[in-house]
């Protein structure tokens, strides 16, 4: 009954192989998807999000909760070598496996030198982008009339958080329960803790007019929409659109800082 | 698909082209003719000069004949396909094993065809039959023009000979049926969401972190048409969903352009074949040694076909076709 990728030791992700290990959670076909979302419309330079890069200028992505690396390292792939990803996670293992993988499928140089993909530990409650300066990461090396700390902040957010309710964790099979981390699955009593400290937090660490993105449970684009719509002038954060999956489920969701 | 659409720019430029080239030559000819034929009528009582003139006009005559030839042929409307790649997809017909078994022995024989018109062939999808061979099997073929002379090769195709399986030594007749789709995209086919029901193990469940399968098999129901296709090759779900999706775009094009090529031939009185997936093309026949070719009527030796060496009745179906056409033509031209 252990899941074939933690036998493995490794699974497919898009167009390459990620080590695994218990008790990082899979990477499903759902995430692919949202990478597919992501890249897709970063390089169409939708909303303005993404400046055209004759100049040269990095697109930076964070990544919170990371796991074996999966989102970052793919929209790395997918978008090229102008993605500067950051990503974080609470477990210990994946920062670890996540650099392991980064390293393997975007390259060493890519990695260690260029600074492409870089994993933290840290909560996404806890995350600042004062952890960046003191983690001595390269953003750009133009020099613009931004302050090191704008520099920093990030164009695009992504996440796969822990979203399931509490409640529906009893439904769970053996095969996820018993080996996948609680703190992978779990996002509280409905599921939207960790989103909740992701909509907080994005104000502070994305760039104005920036997108973020998540897959969630079908649940949460109603109520995220509900209460970012109403909530939104305090927060800083608006609602742009709930996509489905291709099972037919509201499974991510798209927001903007303003 | 903006590569597509460069391709088909650099191929059509590429034919008018020759076209323009064969046709300056054409003028070229006609100019020395010309001097020829004032050389002769210069020549007056000089019977060799006369003698020289006339066999030049003639050579040049004949070269021109030649070029008329050839820029008729080129002027022949062609299908718009053949530039294009192809998914080859050969299905067992009647005969159990023996029939996977023949389906195995065609995808060997246009394997060694496509690798030796430097062509390249990858297997996006297959059903292994029991006993060896394949109950359908499905080719991805990148190259030059790979449409213009594999379509020859579609339709049904029948084997009479002793099974491997046969214990008592009896000829059994089974049939084959290739099938060949010339690869599109959305701005050939345009497929509705909607007509579209996807079902693979995750389906129907609650989907997302809740649910671990790794299988990731996908099965896509065309709605409108009932075309089921299967795809597990791919280790990502996503991509079996790319895969299914191409497949299903190149059989849906495939359905319109037989339509239209039946018609049209229909309309010419075709003796090249309905251009029907159900129409059988050939018989290889063991005992005798044979393949005939029941289009072109003729038939060629069993071991020719067995060695790949099909490019000469591929080729002699294309003349077949242009004598066809070209004869059609001159009837509507005649007739106007």
């Amino acid at each position: 009954q252990e899941p074939i990728q933690y036998i493995l030791g490794k699974w497919d992700f898009l167009d390459f192989t990620l080590a695994i290990q218990a008790p990082l959670l899979c990477p499903r076909p759902e995430t692919e998807e949202l990478v597919h979302v992501v890249a897709k419309n970063v390089l169409k330079d939708e909303g303005g999000v993404v400046p055209d890069n004759h100049n040269n200028k990095k697109i930076r992505m964070l990544d919170i909760g990371c796991g074996t690396g999966a989102i970052g390292i793919g929209l790395a792939t997918l978008v090229g070598p102008q993605a500067q990803v950051v990503a974080i996670d609470v477990e210990p293992l994946a920062v670890e496996t996540s650099m392991t993988n980064a390293i393997a499928i975007l390259g060493h140089e890519e990695v260690m030198i260029k600074q492409q993909y870089q994993a933290l530990l840290c909560s996404a409650k806890d995350f600042t982008i004062s952890s960046l300066s003191s983690s001595s990461l390269l953003a750009q090396e133009d020099d613009t009339n931004d302050t090191h700390t704008t520099q920093l902040l990030f164009d695009v957010v992504v996440s796969n958080p822990p979203y399931i309710p509490r409640s529906d964790m009893d439904t769970l099979t053996d095969d996820v329960v018993q080996y996948e981390s609680d703190k992978a699955l779990c996002g509280g009593l409905d599921g939207m803790d960790v989103i909740r400290d992701i909509v907080h937090k994005l104000p502070s660490i994305c760039k104005m007019g920036g997108y973020c993105w998540m897959e969630v449970d079908p649940t949460h684009p109603s109520l995220l929409k509900e209460w970012l719509d109403r909530d939104f002038t305090t927060l800083g954060v608006s609602y742009v659109q709930g996509y489905q999956d291709m099972f037919g489920k509201d499974r991510f969701v798209q927001l903007q800082v303003l | 698909s903006d590569s597509n659409l460069l391709r088909k720019i650099m191929s059509d430029r590429s034919q008018s082209e020759e076209v323009v080239e064969t046709y300056d030559e054409y003028c070229r000819l006609k100019e020395e003719l010309e001097g020829a034929t004032e050389l002769f009528q210069e020549a007056g009582d000089d019977a060799e000069m006369r003698e020289m003139a006339r066999s030049e006009m003639k050579e040049i005559e004949t070269q021109m004949d030649e070029l008329e030839g050839k820029i008729t042929i080129l002027l022949l409307p062609k299908d718009p396909n053949d530039d294009r790649n192809v998914m080859l997809e050969i299905r067992a017909g009647t005969g159990g094993s023996e029939a996977n078994i023949f389906a195995g022995d065609l995808i060997d024989v246009y394997r060694k065809y496509i690798s030796s018109n430097g062509w390249k062939a990858t297997m996006i999808d297959s059903s292994p039959g029991d006993d060896g061979g394949y109950k359908a099997v499905t080719l991805d073929v990148k190259g030059d023009s790979v449409y213009s002379k594999m379509k020859w090769e579609a339709g049904v195709h029948r084997v009479q000979r002793v099974p491997a399986t046969e214990s008592q030594g009896r000829v059994h007749t089974s049939t084959a049926t290739v099938a060949i789709m010339p690869e599109c995209d959305e701005v050939d086919v345009q497929i509705d969401a909607k007509d579209i029901e996807m079902s693979t193990m995750r389906s129907g469940g609650a989907g997302g972190q809740n649910v671990n399968k790794v299988e990731t098999a996908v099965d896509l129901l065309h709605k409108p048409t009932g075309i089921r296709i299967k795809c597990t090759q791919e280790r990502s779900q996503l991509k079996n969903k790319e895969l299914a999706m191409k497949m299903l775009m190149a059989k849906l094009y495939d359905i319109e352009n037989e339509k239209r090529d039946m018609e049209e031939r229909a309309r010419r009185g075709s003796q090249v074949g309905t251009g029907g997936r159900s129409e059988k093309i050939r018989t290889y026949n063991w005992k005798d040694s044979r393949c005939s070719d029941h289009r072109l009527g003729q038939n060629f030796p069993l071991s020719q076909f067995l060695n790949a060496d099909i490019g000469p009745i591929i080729d002699a179906m294309i003349a077949k076709d242009q004598e066809e056409k070209l004869r059609s033509l001159s009837e509507e031209s005649g007739s106007q």
